[in-house]
This record gives C-alpha cells, structure tokens and sequence, in this order.
C-alpha cells in the first residue's frame, strides 16, 4: 500500500468514526413537562413555563397553586429542561431563585432527588408541575405540551 | 430539601487591591405548609497594598467582615407571601453583629391576568420606615 493510500485510508476512518459518533450521539435529550393529572392545562407556551419554573407564576388559571418540583442542577435531566424548553442555562434559573428568594419575593421550588420521586411527587401533589426524560403513557402523571 | 452553593467573588474593591475574597454559602430547607427556612453565611477574605478594607488588610489578611442571614417565608395561599429576613453583620465599627431585622414583607396579589400579576406590598426595611407599593404587571 503507497503513501498516498495510506493517507485516504487513514482520513476515511477517520471521518468514519466521526459520522458514527453523530449518529450515537442522536437528537437532543427529549425530556417532557409533566403535571398533576387534576391540572386543567395541556399546553404551555416557553414564556409561561419559565414564569412557573422561575417561580414567578404561582397559580393555574383556576386558581390551584401550582407546586414546582426540581432535580439538583448538575442532574442532566435538569440541564435539558433548561435547555431545550425554557432555552436557559442552569445557572440562571439558580441566580434568579436566589435572588427572588433573598429579597423575600418569591419562594424557592422544591428538589426532589431522582427522576422516580419527582414522578411520585407530582402524581400525589395537586397543581405539582415538573419533569423526566421520558415520560411514559402509563404514568399518572399528565404531559404538557410546550408551544 | 438541603442545598448548599459555594461562590467566590470580589465584592470589596479598591483600586490598589492585592486580592479579596468572599465566600458564601446558602442553604434551604422546606417545613411545610407553604414554609421555607433559607439562611447564608459570607465570609471576606482580603488583603491590599496600601489601605485599609475590612480590617488591618493593608499588613495582614483581614477576616474582619462577614454576613449571617436567616430567611423565612410562608405562603398560605397564591395570593398571599408573608416573608421575612434576620440579619447579623460585622464590618468594622458599623456593625458589631447584632442581629436586626433586614426586611419584612406582606405581599398581596388581587389580580393575576395570564403571566401578568397585580398586587399590594407592605414592606417593613432596614431604615425602619413602613411603606406600602403597588405591584404591577411584573413577568
């Protein structure tokens, strides 16, 4: 084998194993808004869902309050919420809590610690609002829609 | 719910400043029926060239100022938040560390329109005057 074949050779591997890594990488992680099945609601619009997760919203248009579940903010399943739905970093969902929180405006959500207590939490807790990765159609739970 | 955040930043400065540090850390914890407890703590570390901040910081590492809060608030109901904030602070010879209340609110909403809200705030502050503003449309 020459030179010059070893060269090809070498630089379509290369672009080989670049091409498999998009295609493992696959889309963005999908992760799904989910709510208490008495929530009235079944869509949100981006700017509605981050005055609810930014903790500026506190009651759903009948009147319910709405009770806002979190995971940590280096969970991953936090960081595609911010992400790909409110289109925010973690960081500043966290400066702007923290600022609402300690000028006495606004209280903080509530941090559940696994994606499988933030599923029980809101099943159980009327007006609860949170998220997973992948929400399934036999959870209690109900799935907004984010417009 | 425990939390706990650790920053650094350079909150004192000085044009000749060597170097000054605060830390801060913040914790949260829920009671219930509408009820948190949040409290910080921040330290200062400085030192500098030539004079004098937060401390003998001009020949030694000044430790001298820091900040306590504790923070509560409870909503009973969305259109109500009572919410409150206790306060110790050294800082030279303007705070010794008696713990004084920062502020104090009583945050009433009488009409929320989609994302848009209105409300009354009565607001006991720090220079112990009462004051009472109307919120409007905040999003």
């Amino acid at each position: 084998m020459g030179v010059a074949q070893a060269c090809a050779g070498g630089g379509l591997f290369v672009l080989g194993l670049a091409l498999l890594g998009l295609v493992m990488a696959g889309p963005a992680l999908a992760v799904d808004i989910i709510a208490h099945r008495d929530v009235s609601q079944a869509v949100l619009s981006v700017a509605s869902a981050r005055a609810i997760f930014g903790m500026r919203h506190v009651k759903w248009p009948d009147g319910t309050p709405i009770k806002v579940f979190v995971l940590a903010d280096q969970h991953p399943t936090h960081g595609s919420l911010c992400k790909e739905r409110l289109n925010l970093f973690p960081y500043q969902l966290r400066q702007s809590w923290d600022r609402l929180v300690y000028s006495g405006i606004a209280q903080a959500p509530g941090e559940v610690s696994s994606e499988e207590e933030m599923l029980s939490r809101v099943a159980s807790t009327p007006g609860a609002i949170g998220y997973v990765r992948k929400a399934k159609t036999h959870d209690q739970v109900k799935i907004l829609r984010i417009e | 719910m425990i939390r706990s955040r650790f920053s650094a930043s350079s909150r004192w400065c000085l044009p000749l400043l060597c170097w000054a540090l605060s830390a801060t850390s913040a914790t949260a914890q829920e009671l219930g029926d509408g009820l948190q407890l949040h409290g910080f703590l921040s330290q200062a570390v400085v030192r500098s060239s030539d004079n004098n901040v937060g401390g003998d910081s001009a020949s030694k590492v000044a430790w001298d100022m820091r900040e306590m809060g504790v923070n509560m608030s409870w909503r009973p109901n969305p259109d109500w938040l009572v919410s409150g904030q206790a306060l110790a602070r050294w800082a030279g010879d303007a705070d010794d560390g008696d713990l004084r209340l920062d502020y104090g609110f009583i945050d009433y909403t009488f009409l929320t329109y989609g994302d848009d809200r209105a409300g009354l705030r009565c607001a006991w502050a720090r220079s112990r005057t009462l004051s009472a503003s109307i919120t409007l449309p905040a999003t």
